[in-house]
């Protein structure tokens, strides 16, 4: 995001809204004091600036984060955005001017999201038990435990309590509907899915086809 | 250091219900890494070994054991991990060793009937108690309803929703909990 752009955004909204300034500066100076106390302490976590936190961020574990200039965190009626990485080899990466609110990602391998990403109250995780998975399990399904990629492209928008696991690949500019799982499943780009699990996708020219229609 | 704090935070815990509460009864070995919850005045038992903890990411969320009925029975084996679980029994639930939980919860009641006065469901204990066998695992969020039976060695994926039984051996996920599969369309090369 140019300085421009951001002078654009900021003096449109104080002409609709001259409160808007001060929640804006606000999380401005939130969002470089997160940026630089995990600058300064936490070296495997790089935010670049600007970054705008109108809710809490908590980073933890010993992976690699990060997050790329112009992105903002946002109040839900969960806290703002929470990354857990469990192995020294996670990597997560967050592209430019993503909106995330509520949003929990636990990270084994590696986890991407895109430019432009909205994401709601859900859920990112590319293993399937993050806590603890020392001890007994069971001995035939040791390949599903093993952890997979995620990659979710730019312009998607994941939906209030939707959950995304391990394998999964989300094309450009496509939608997971409320309460979607997605699961070792290919979106293809500008497609809309939906379901627990999701099993098949429409495109989104179809759906606004049967909006006319009615 | 956490770990020799969650032993003697167990060990206390343990020494308080033996005094206090006489309707549960604890094993040996217990860790707590965070709150545990428990109430109701049912009899709860709970094997050795277990570990209490909360989740990563959230850090509000802990562990509640809760008995609605004083005829409630909530009995788990040995070396369970409960991390964020949610137990709730009118009736009985039983749960059997090397139990894996995150984040999730188990009911094993309505509370409420479908009548438009919502008075009591006409429920008994054959119909409604949950029995969950050795070596059972369950994801993050998700769920497990009254009158379900799970073998052992069962994985149960994170976002399921279990209403039906299931037998010994699989692997389900999604609402209703079905068995894992991916050779629906044959698009990727991933399990199986």
């Amino acid at each position: 995001m140019n300085y421009y752009q951001i002078a654009l955004k900021v003096f449109n909204k104080l002409r609709k809204n001259p409160k808007s300034l001060y929640y804006i500066g606000k999380a401005f100076i939130r969002g470089f004091l997160y940026a630089n106390y995990y600058r300064f302490f936490k070296r495997n976590i790089i935010i670049k600036m600007p970054f705008f936190a109108y809710a809490k961020l908590n980073i933890g574990g010993i992976g690699s984060v990060f997050i790329d200039r112009g992105c903002s965190v946002h109040y839900n009626t969960f806290d703002g955005l929470n990354i857990i990485t469990l192995s020294t080899g996670a990597q997560v990466l967050i592209g430019k001017r993503c909106h995330l609110g509520g949003t929990t990602i636990r990270c084994q391998k590696k986890i991407v999201l895109g430019d432009d990403v909205m994401a709601g109250y859900c859920l990112v995780q590319d293993t399937m038990f993050s806590a603890n998975t020392l001890g007994s399990l069971k001995a035939g399904s040791t390949d599903i435990l093993s952890p997979l990629d995620i990659w979710i492209g730019s312009g998607v928008w994941l939906a209030d309590q939707t959950i995304v696991l391990w394998g999964s690949k989300i094309g450009d500019s496509s939608v997971l509907s409320i309460g979607g799982l997605c699961c070792n499943y290919d979106i293809p780009p500008l497609h809309f899915a939906a379901g627990n699990p999701v099993f098949r996708s429409a495109s989104l020219a179809r759906i606004d086809s049967f909006r006319v229609s009615l | 250091m956490k770990d020799a704090i969650a032993k003697i935070r167990g060990y206390f815990f343990i020494l308080k219900c033996r005094y206090t509460k006489k309707n549960i009864s604890i094993g040996q070995g217990l860790k707590m890494y965070c709150k545990l919850g428990i109430r109701g005045r049912g009899n709860i038992t709970i094997g050795r070994n277990c570990i209490v903890s909360g989740i990563n990411g959230d850090k509000r969320q802990y562990v509640i054991i809760d008995t609605g009925n004083p005829e409630a029975v909530i009995s788990l084996g040995d070396n369970a991990r409960l991390f964020a679980a949610r137990i709730h029994a009118k009736f009985e639930i039983t749960i059997g060793d090397d139990f894996l939980v995150e984040e999730s919860g188990i009911i094993d009641t309505d509370f409420h009937s479908i009548n438009p006065d919502r008075g009591d469901p006409q429920e008994n204990k054959e119909m409604c108690r949950v029995r969950i066998g050795n070596r059972v695992s369950m994801g993050t969020r998700s769920n497990i309803c009254k009158g379900v039976k799970i073998g052992d060695d069962v994985v149960i994926c994170p976002g399921s929703i279990v209403n039906k039984s299931i037998p010994s051996g699989n692997v389900v996920i999604g609402n209703p909990a079905r068995n894992l599969q991916f050779s629906s369309r044959g698009d990727k090369a991933g399990i199986n």
